[in-house]
């Protein structure tokens, strides 16, 4: 027992060193405010928005970090695929954690999350039930966010065994298709480049690491860049104005035969909109610096002016003022082009007599402040 | 005498039960598994080639496996790409879907006939599928058409519920069915010998894959009832293969993305669809839908650039 406590802690104090060997975790992203991500809302459908925290209805948001729990009763032991002059092992269930590991904390890194306990365990089920999956032959793997009330079902609050969310990862005998002991389609450890062992693969072998981050975008609330299926219908987000990324791991089909990809700048963005606004960021690359922002007058009869600084060209911010309740009273967008200083002047005669609390979003900072209207 | 008696009697089985292929409840590739699953004969020739296939088909073949050997799949992916529905596109259609038609259980048994020297021909097919849903005029109709092995007008017999507990539960629900008429493939699910007719199928569908994906599981939009009847498109299911044979589950056809599972129930001699995928109507009159169906199929089939 003290040996397997001893094996625990080990295992926890490498998977801390393994936490602090990322860098930038929760730091600025520079990410490009006119680039719209699709995201999955509370009606079922796909929005595209680069501040989805405002979208109504709302879109689908979890407690993060999440961390998946493998369950590997129908997984592959070990998997060989041709490779030099034989065989060579690109698969062993001994390393799964550690594409778990790869997978979850590069989400729970962008928001510097990555050292909080998890708030949503989700079962990573292996599965060779061709029912698991819409196609058995040509899927992956498959999230079944089941949502009640537009929360993620996580094993801490699903309510039945058949409504918990879960990751599928497909080991069907139609997907694998093995021959001779040699499976034609495999799941293959993150740290396995199949393409530098085998020059003219014919098997198709998937980054698992990539695979699992993927999926977990999904239960994050991200959706494909490119297609979608949304109640039998594929969908094409249509994010204008800017050109959706192609790279990334929220693409609807990985490629087989790759390295690992891991998240791109706008996976990272996309995660980052969603989850990270109310994160302080230290980031030397700010867009604001708060001394210089300032409001006035105030009190104010209805016009309000606030200037800030902005140290890069062209920065889209979203002005948000709320009554003294958190009611959304005002809700506007800008762009601005110049650098240096800048001042947003509004009219707020609408606005009836009482303090206002306003938030400016960046797409990796807020600001937020507060005036009073007296007339 | 009695011995040599037993004898024939035993030839004579053995000689019926090669052309046989019966339903079995446990695959012993696959004794996990808990669907309803049939037992075929597998090919002994990749391509399975004959002197009496039609033309088309074994072109469909020998692309089939041309592809597989020599093209690269982003290769083939990049040539999808760059079709729109074109005569190209059109006559694609039609090998592939007198292909399946032909005899669907030995296609089936070439699509998973794995070499190392191949690339499965699954993903050529499928990605075939979802070029048709992108670029068709009629995309889930012709998708279902092409990809399902068996469509037909079945009438339930009996539902069997149950818990699907391999490795995570799924409510699974097993239909006997009678079939009525058949637009595609032969009922003869159960037999490659067409001589013996099987007037009844079983299949199976999971409430799962009928709900909405943002509610929760009782909220399942579509179910099918007893001696109620519908037109459905059903898939040939791989699950597993021995030596000798290969163990296979039919289900709805799914990779054309219907909110119904390619399942369209007939209500007062009207084809319900609701959500019109197949673009006759939401509720048409059944001869006509079986006349549009009928004219769509031979559209596939007859199509010359």
């Amino acid at each position: 027992m003290k040996q397997y406590l001893l094996i625990s802690l080990l295992f926890c104090a490498f998977n801390s060193f393994a936490y602090a060997q990322q860098t930038n975790c929760g730091t600025s992203l520079n990410c490009d405010p006119l680039v719209k991500y699709p995201y999955a809302n509370c009606d079922g459908n796909i929005v595209c928005s680069n501040n989805p925290l405002q979208l109504q209805p709302s879109v689908v948001q979890v407690e993060i970090p999440i961390c998946l729990d493998n369950v590997p009763t129908d997984g592959p032991s070990t998997v060989f695929l041709p490779g030099g002059a034989g065989l060579v092992k690109v698969f062993d269930m001994l390393d799964i954690q550690n594409d778990i590991n790869c997978a979850q904390d590069q989400w729970a890194c962008i928001c510097g999350k990555q050292n909080t306990p998890c708030k949503c365990h989700i079962d990573l089920v292996w599965s060779k039930n061709p029912a698991h999956f819409l196609n058995s032959t040509t899927v992956l793997g498959e999230a079944w966010p089941w949502k009640r009330n537009c929360k993620l079902n996580c094993k801490e609050t699903g309510t039945s065994t058949t409504n918990k969310a879960v990751i599928y990862l497909n080991n069907c005998t139609e997907f694998v298709q093995i021959s001779n002991g040699i499976p034609h389609k495999a799941l293959v450890n993150g740290n396995i480049d199949y393409s530098q062992l085998q020059s003219n693969p014919t098997s198709l072998a998937y980054n698992l690491c990539d695979l699992i981050a993927h999926e977990m975008g999904h239960l994050y609330g991200l959706s494909h860049y490119d297609e979608n299926i949304i109640q039998g219908k594929k969908v094409i987000p249509n994010c204008n104005p800017i050109t959706l990324p192609t790279t990334g791991l929220m693409v609807s089909k990985l490629q087989p035969n790759n390295k690992q990809i891991g998240l791109s700048k706008d996976d990272k963005c996309a995660f980052a909109r969603l989850y990270c606004n109310a994160v302080h960021v230290e980031d030397s690359d700010s867009l604001f610096s708060d001394v210089q922002i300032k409001t006035y007058p105030t009190p104010t009869q209805n016009l309000l002016n606030i200037e800030f600084s902005i140290d890069r060209n062209t920065v889209y911010l979203i002005f948000q003022v709320f009554n003294e309740s958190g009611k959304l009273m005002y809700d506007n967008g800008y762009f601005y082009n110049n650098t240096g200083l800048n001042r947003i002047t509004e009219d707020f005669s609408f606005l009836s007599n009482g303090t206002y609390y306003f938030k400016i979003y960046s797409e990796i900072n807020v600001f937020s402040g507060k005036f009073v209207i007296a007339r | 005498m009695k011995l040599t008696l037993s004898i024939l009697i035993l030839i004579l089985a053995l000689l019926v039960n090669i052309n046989t292929n019966a339903s079995s409840q446990t695959p012993p590739c696959f004794p996990e598994f808990q669907g309803i699953s049939y037992q075929m004969d597998d090919i002994v020739n990749c391509p399975p080639y004959n002197s009496n296939m039609p033309l088309d088909v074994f072109i469909g073949y020998l692309s089939l496996d041309s592809l597989s050997k020599y093209a690269q799949i982003n290769e083939y992916k990049e040539f999808l790409n760059r079709q729109t529905y074109n005569d190209t596109m059109r006559t694609m259609m039609r090998f592939i879907y007198k292909t399946v038609e032909y005899n669907p259980n030995t296609y089936l048994s070439f699509m998973y006939h794995a070499k190392y020297d191949k690339t499965p021909i699954d993903e050529y097919f499928y990605c075939f599928i979802n070029k048709v849903l992108d670029e068709s005029p009629s995309p889930k109709l012709d998708a279902s058409l092409l990809g399902s092995y068996l469509i037909a007008q079945i009438t339930v017999d009996s539902i069997y519920s149950y818990i699907d507990s391999t490795s995570w539960p799924i409510s699974s629900r097993l239909v006997c069915c009678s079939i009525n008429q058949t637009f595609k493939g032969s009922s003869n699910v159960n037999n490659n010998n067409p001589l013996i007719i099987e007037p009844q199928i079983k299949f199976e569908y999971s409430d799962e894959w009928l709900v909405n994906g943002n509610e929760d599981s009782s909220n399942v939009i579509f179910e099918l009832e007893k001696n109620k009847s519908y037109i459905v498109f059903l898939e040939y299911r791989f699950v597993c293969r021995s030596s000798l044979d290969i163990y296979y589950t039919i289900y709805p056809f799914r990779s054309s993305y219907s909110k119904t599972a390619c399942m369209y129930p007939i209500v007062n001699g009207n084809v319900i669809d609701t959500f019109n995928e197949l673009g006759f109507g939401t509720s048409v009159n059944l001869n006509i839908f079986n006349a549009g169906l009928t004219n769509r199929i031979n559209a596939i089939k007859n199509y010359t650039p």
